[in-house]
């Protein structure tokens, strides 16, 4: 039986989706929205019910029937657009829908099938059918994902959608094709057919590692076939294998001026990340680093019974096709590198970062490039729904804007996770597997979406993509999932796991394999979405919500017979071996079968050239400002600095029930205070917390990369420490960084290459200072857009980009901290060394014409800076501070005017200060705090701080009248909190 | 021992916190996943036999595509066929938070004539707000008149079929109430309770705020960082309440 199901809201209530999409359309396009006085939402379903009518029509009214708010008749409305997803896309309302049927029907409904839709409904008597078109195919429609129709009025009351035959066509499945592995004729290829080859079939394989692969076909005396080409260009994808990281890299720089602290970087670089990165972690052994960048995410002991784990990734690729389809993959499948890491964690709190273009560029943007606000929304509610869903609070983030970010959104999606140390007798860390042990592919099934996404994402972006790359995520599938791995890993069910992301099958099966020493699987076994998979397509396919699982064979039926009463699909695919080779079949033929030892470590190095032109900038800086309080309003305005509370309350910061310190400090009177990062309970019983914050400072790549990289660190480190993580040289502080590359292309581009150099130096030597180890890192290196615009070739590349989130612990999370300033007569103080600039700061964006080479630069002093943040990592501090907040985008006046707000506080400032010194008014830069002390200890936190030679400034008193007083000028806070929070994000 | 039960599974995602708020006050707590429920056939008999207390954590059971607890109410229903009233008549007592709440709705346990839908605002929303209870009778909040407790959703706004009045009614009774409006909720309604009292919903987690380091603003007096929060005393209510029989 066909049947088409529609869920209409009552026509008196007001419909929350429709208004919201009014909404979205006015923002877009003021004089459209005018047009449309309201739109209603209607969900379709349609369904193909392989049992009576009757029953079906009884289970329909319990699942999606609801007299309280439904009614039966359509809206009449002038307009109708139909949209549903293409057919294979996953659909989780249409999903959810057949499973409730099952639920109603008491029986399994194999045959059946149900699908999900919207209708929505348009009601303006003077919208035009062009003008339809066009916010359908701006805002509704993703033509990646979805197809649509549209009808008038009286088109759609003439369109027979309740026909069973109109219905059917919806189900007509796709002819099975004869699915083989195709050989390629490798061999015979000459040099520009390899280049060819590579490029028409999306491999994104260089010439040199084109040859390797030909080479080594040749020592196998045989041609490839698809399937192997497939593994070995998403193994050896940058995506996957991060080649420009492994490469041989000559360095070399011309120097201008005779600045003191410049690096020395060696001139020949083999393979910055064993140098730089591994490197660096390797110089600072730590006793609680239980596993570092060999896993999914690098582990580190937090308690004698618990280990915490942590993995930052990029999605921008996806992001920038399907801004919600992409973040939500992008955070869904972070939690799966959590769950996934050691013998399996349980993930307990997401972070995001953003980095997009301007949300004032809507129009007149280069073809196929989403503009910046819908990018923003998508991404943001991408993120809301993978964690909301989840139950995995959303706990930190940030969100920076830049015009270079048109060319590929940065989209950082992190997870954090908890496991016991030891489970019986195995540790949390180990991965071991034994040849014989079962191979399962556990969670969601495999489809054709996300086909080559490593691959592709190791491309720059064009105007024409393919479709297979997009996917969506399924929370759900995943959810029951977790829960199911959790409890297998309990029971000792399982020996160890990883997940299935870029590169699929192929990566996932091919990495335990070189933990084994082979394997051997039978792609025919997996469980697919639909028929008709070619052999390599399973292989590849990137489908979402899957894991492997080696299990060892005595367990079976155990693990078997968990995941059915969980509601999780386990295909058994082959086992594990010692054959050194990756062999796969399709039920009886064999349509793969290569060396481990070539697939991974067969490609060759790269060579990469590095060159560096060093900037002159200021020695000092003479910049005066005699309206400092007018400047800081336009500050507080700004994108990077403004409010982010109506982003923040829509994820889940909550769930789990182990915030100690939220991103927003709020009190009864809704107003809000941003804290610099978040503190969590890691159990319930305990009161150690965990320490979760991040920086970033991208524009100063503009000066110095090397600069930007230790900017990030010590805002990142500044951030734990505003709130009160535990801070020392020594063993006993658990402080580790994971690093996030996001780079324009620098192969054949030596200044990229020479920033990305610099940069990797940059953080080592932060690391080395604050021995603070990298445990987890990625890196993206494809972030440009190529186009045509009005004729014209064009190309837009990411401003180079280092993310650094930093995981520290507090050993009583009751001493933490807040940024608010707290009670009236508490003295404010500026605590730290002097290192600010103006370059590239948030107040050179207001006056963006002074070239930045006459302006100062912000340098970082790891040798005071140290002893402060000793202090302020130390038990001490919290005897003396009632709040600490750095000194970050905007300088000394945004910070102070924030840690106002909440609790509606006001300053008077020492008339020694001086705040028409734009550089210390205004400036940016390290290793900076304004931090308040109840007037009975200042006598006492003066003398202590004189003793240890920390440098601090007396800046004012708290007042309880809500005003900034500096003598005679005034502003109220009120003001202050209108330009910030007037167009929160 | 006072036993409770903890229903898991399906995209429920507050189990644990909420477990170990019932485990504090004293009860003896099985979290169990629905699946184990319905394959041991674990009937009505098995639940008043078994447990005293009955807790329906938030989250996002089936992803909320359905309907915010819906296809869970529909599993509770056909898979195991309770009748929470006489769970409740003889000496149970249920909470049901958030998704919970809204599963509870769907089941019918609050009579046909209400629904719960999207937020006005179309959006998910992550506050803490004040609430106020009503004069009527419940259990959980004995000894409770204003709470500040964290909501956490995107389908909060309670609707009622207009015939209903909602002040005298027999299959449910407004419980307690946002002091201001958050989320388009008919008459800023944040909870219900049936009319014994012992059958108690709500959107607001009183599960994350039981320590006073969980509220939004215990940095203002750190030297109360040990303090208990309003949320505990749900559950000791729950607790007091069955003990007594």
């Amino acid at each position: 039986m066909f049947n088409r199901t529609e869920v209409i809201l009552k026509n008196e209530l007001q419909d929350p989706k429709g208004l919201a999409l009014h909404n979205k359309i006015k923002k877009w396009n003021s004089l459209l929205g005018e047009k449309i006085q309201s739109i209603r939402v209607v969900d379709i379903f349609w369904t193909h019910f392989e049992g009576e009518q009757s029953e079906f029509e009884i289970a329909a009214s319990d699942i999606w029937w609801d007299a309280v708010t439904q009614q039966k008749e359509f809206p009449s409305g002038e307009w109708v657009v139909e949209r549903e997803y293409h057919p294979g896309m996953t659909d989780n309302l249409g999903h959810t829908g057949h499973e409730a049927l099952e639920i109603c029907c008491r029986r399994s409904l194999a045959k059946s099938q149900v699908f999900s839709g919207q209708a929505y409904v348009f009601f303006g008597s003077g919208l035009k059918k062009d003008e339809v078109t066009l916010i359908t195919e701006s805002l509704i429609s993703n033509s990646l994902i979805h197809r649509h129709r549209i009808f008038a009025k009286g088109e759609f009351a003439s369109y027979s959608r309740f026909e069973p035959s109109t219905i059917a066509a919806k189900f007509t499945q796709q002819r099975d094709f004869a699915v083989k592995a195709q050989l390629v004729p490798l061999s015979t290829m000459a040099e520009n057919e390899l280049i060819e080859f590579s490029k028409k079939n999306l491999l994104s394989l260089n010439l040199n590692e084109m040859r390797a692969i030909q080479n080594y076909f040749k020592s196998e005396k045989r041609e490839p076939t698809d399937v192997e080409i497939e593994i070995l260009a998403q193994t050896w994808s940058e995506h996957c294998k991060h080649k420009i990281f492994a490469a041989d890299v000559e360095y070399s720089e011309k120097v201008s001026s005779n600045a003191a602290d410049r690096p020395t970087i060696p001139q020949k670089i083999s393979s910055l990340f064993k140098t730089t990165i591994a490197g660096t972690t390797q110089e600072i052994p730590k006793p609680w680093l239980l596993s570092v960048f060999k896993d999914n995410a690098g582990i580190v002991s937090f308690s004698d019974e618990e280990a915490l784990c942590i993995k930052v990734e990029t999605h921008n690729s996806p992001s920038a096709l399907d801004p919600f389809g992409g973040a939500i993959t992008g955070i869904v499948g972070v939690n799966r590198d959590i769950l996934g890491c050691g013998f399996g964690a349980k993930p307990i709190f997401n972070t995001d970062v953003f980095c997009v273009g301007p949300l004032e560029m809507t129009t007149q943007l280069p073809p196929g490039i989403i503009p910046p606000a819908q990018l923003l929304e998508g991404i943001r509610s991408g993120v809301e729904a993978g964690g909301n869903q989840s139950g995995i609070p959303t706990v930190n983030g940030a969100l920076y804007f830049d015009p270079s970010f048109l060319g590929k959104p940065l989209v950082f999606c992190g997870s954090g996770g908890i496991m016991p140390r030891k489970i019986a007798e195995k540790f949390c860390y180990e991965k071991s597997i034994e040849h014989g042990d079962l191979i399962c592919m556990v969670g969601g099934r495999i489809g054709r979406d996300g086909i080559h996404g490593a691959t592709f994402s190791s491309l720059e972006m064009t105007e024409s993509i393919p479709s297979s790359v997009v996917q969506l995520g399924d929370p759900i599938t995943q959810r029951r999932m977790t829960d199911f791995l959790i409890e297998a890993r309990d029971r000792g069910y399982y020996r160890t796991l990883t997940d299935n992301g870029a590169g699929g099958l192929s990566s996932s099966v091919g990495e335990m394999a070189d933990i084994a020493g082979g394997a051997r699987i039978d792609v025919s076994l997996a469980k697919t979405k639909m028929a008709g998979l070619k052999p390599f397509e399973l292989v590849i396919s990137e489908s979402q919500e899957r894991m492997t699982v080696a299990v060892p064979p005595e367990n079976k039926i155990d693990f078997l017979e968990l995941a059915a009463r969980r509601g999780v699909e386990v295909s058994v695919l082959g086992e594990f071996t010692n054959s050194g080779r990756f062999e796969i079949f399709y039920a009886k033929d064999k349509v793969g079968d290569l060396a481990l030892e070539f697939l991974h470590n067969g490609a060759p190095t790269l060579k990469l050239k590095a060159h560096w032109q060093e900037k002159s900038f200021a020695k000092e800086s003479f910049e005066r400002d005699s309206k400092p309080f007018q400047t800081l309003i336009k500050l507080l305005q700004r994108p990077n600095i403004r409010s982010k509370e109506s982003m923040i309350r829509q994820y889940d910061h909550e769930v789990q029930g182990r915030s100690v310190i939220k991103s927003l400090q709020t009190s009864k009177a809704k107003k809000s205070t941003p804290n610099d990062a978040a503190v969590l309970a890691i159990s319930h019983e305990k009161s150690i917390g965990v320490v979760v914050g991040c920086g970033l400072a991208p524009r100063l790549s503009l000066v110095d990369p090397y600069i930007m990289a230790q900017a990030a660190v010590d805002e990142a480190i500044r951030n734990l420490l505003c709130v009160g993580a535990e801070f020392s040289l020594t063993d006993e502080t658990v402080l580790s960084l994971i690093d996030n590359f996001c780079w324009p292309d620098p192969v054949e581009d030596p200044e990229k290459m020479a920033a990305l150099v610099r940069t990797c130096y940059g953080l080592r030597t932060a690391c080395l200072a604050l021995k603070a180890p990298l445990i987890s890192g990625k890196d993206s290196m494809k972030n440009d857009y190529r186009g045509t615009q009005n004729g014209e070739q064009i190309k837009v590349s990411v401003l180079p980009t280092l993310l650094v989130t930093a995981m520290g612990r507090i050993p009583d999370y009751r001493k933490a901290r807040s940024a608010d300033f707290k009670k009236a007569g508490d003295r404010i103080y500026l605590l730290g060394p002097d290192q600010l600039g103006l370059a590239q700061s948030e107040w050179h964006g207001l006056r963006s014409e002074i070239p930045q080479t006459a302006l100062t630069v912000a340098l970082p002093n790891w040798k005071e800076a140290i002893p402060l943040y000793q202090w302020l990592g130390s038990q001490e501090s919290s005897e003396f501070l009632r709040s600490a907040h750095d000194l970050s985008d905007g300088g000394l006046l945004v910070a102070m005017a924030e840690s106002c707000f909440v609790n509606n506080l006001g300053v008077v400032f020492d008339s020694q200060i001086d705040l028409h010194t734009v550089q210390q008014t205004f400036g940016e830069g390290f290793h900076q705090f304004v931090v308040t002390v109840p007037e009975g200890k200042s006598a006492m936190v003066e003398k202590d701080w004189t003793r240890r030679k920390l440098r601090f400034i007396p800046v004012g008193v708290v007042t309880e009248v809500p005003e900034f007083v500096w003598k005679t000028d005034k502003v109220s806070v009120e003001d202050l909190y209108q330009a910030w929070s007037k167009e929160s994000l | 021992m006072t036993k409770a039960l903890v229903l898991a599974g399906d995209g429920i995602n507050c189990e644990q916190e909420m477990a170990f708020a019932a485990k504090k006050v004293g009860f003896s707590i099985d979290i169990v996943h629905i699946n184990d429920l319905i394959q041991k056939k674990f009937s009505q008999e098995d639940l008043k036999k078994t447990y005293k207390s009955l807790f329906l954590p938030g989250g996002f059971s089936f992803g909320d595509h359905l309907g915010s607890g819906r296809v869970l109410a529909l599993k509770l229903k056909k898979g195991l066929a309770w009748d929470l009233n006489d769970f409740a008549e003889n000496g149970g007592v249920v909470l049901g938070v958030c998704n919970g709440f809204q599963a509870l709705i769907a089941m019918g346990v609050f009579g046909k004539n209400v629904s719960i839908t999207h937020n006005i605002q179309n959006t998910f929303i992550n506050r803490w707000a004040s609430l106020q209870k009503t004069k009527n009778d419940n259990i959980f909040l004995k000894g409770i008149e204003k709470m500040y407790l964290p909501i956490r959703h995107g389908e909060g706004r309670l609707l009622f079929d207009s015939s209903v009045l909602l002040y005298d009614n027999s299959d449910f009774q407004v419980s307690v109430q946002y002091s201001e409006d958050v989320n388009g909720s008919t008459e800023k309604i944040a909870g219900l309770v049936s009319s014994s009292g012992r059958i108690f919903g709500l959107m607001p987690h009183p599960e994350a705020a039981i320590r006073k380091t969980q509220t939004p603003q215990w940095t203002m007096n750190p030297e109360d960082c040990d303090g208990v929060e309003v949320g505990l005393q749900f559950f000791k209510n729950a607790y007091e309440e069955v003990q007594c029989l």
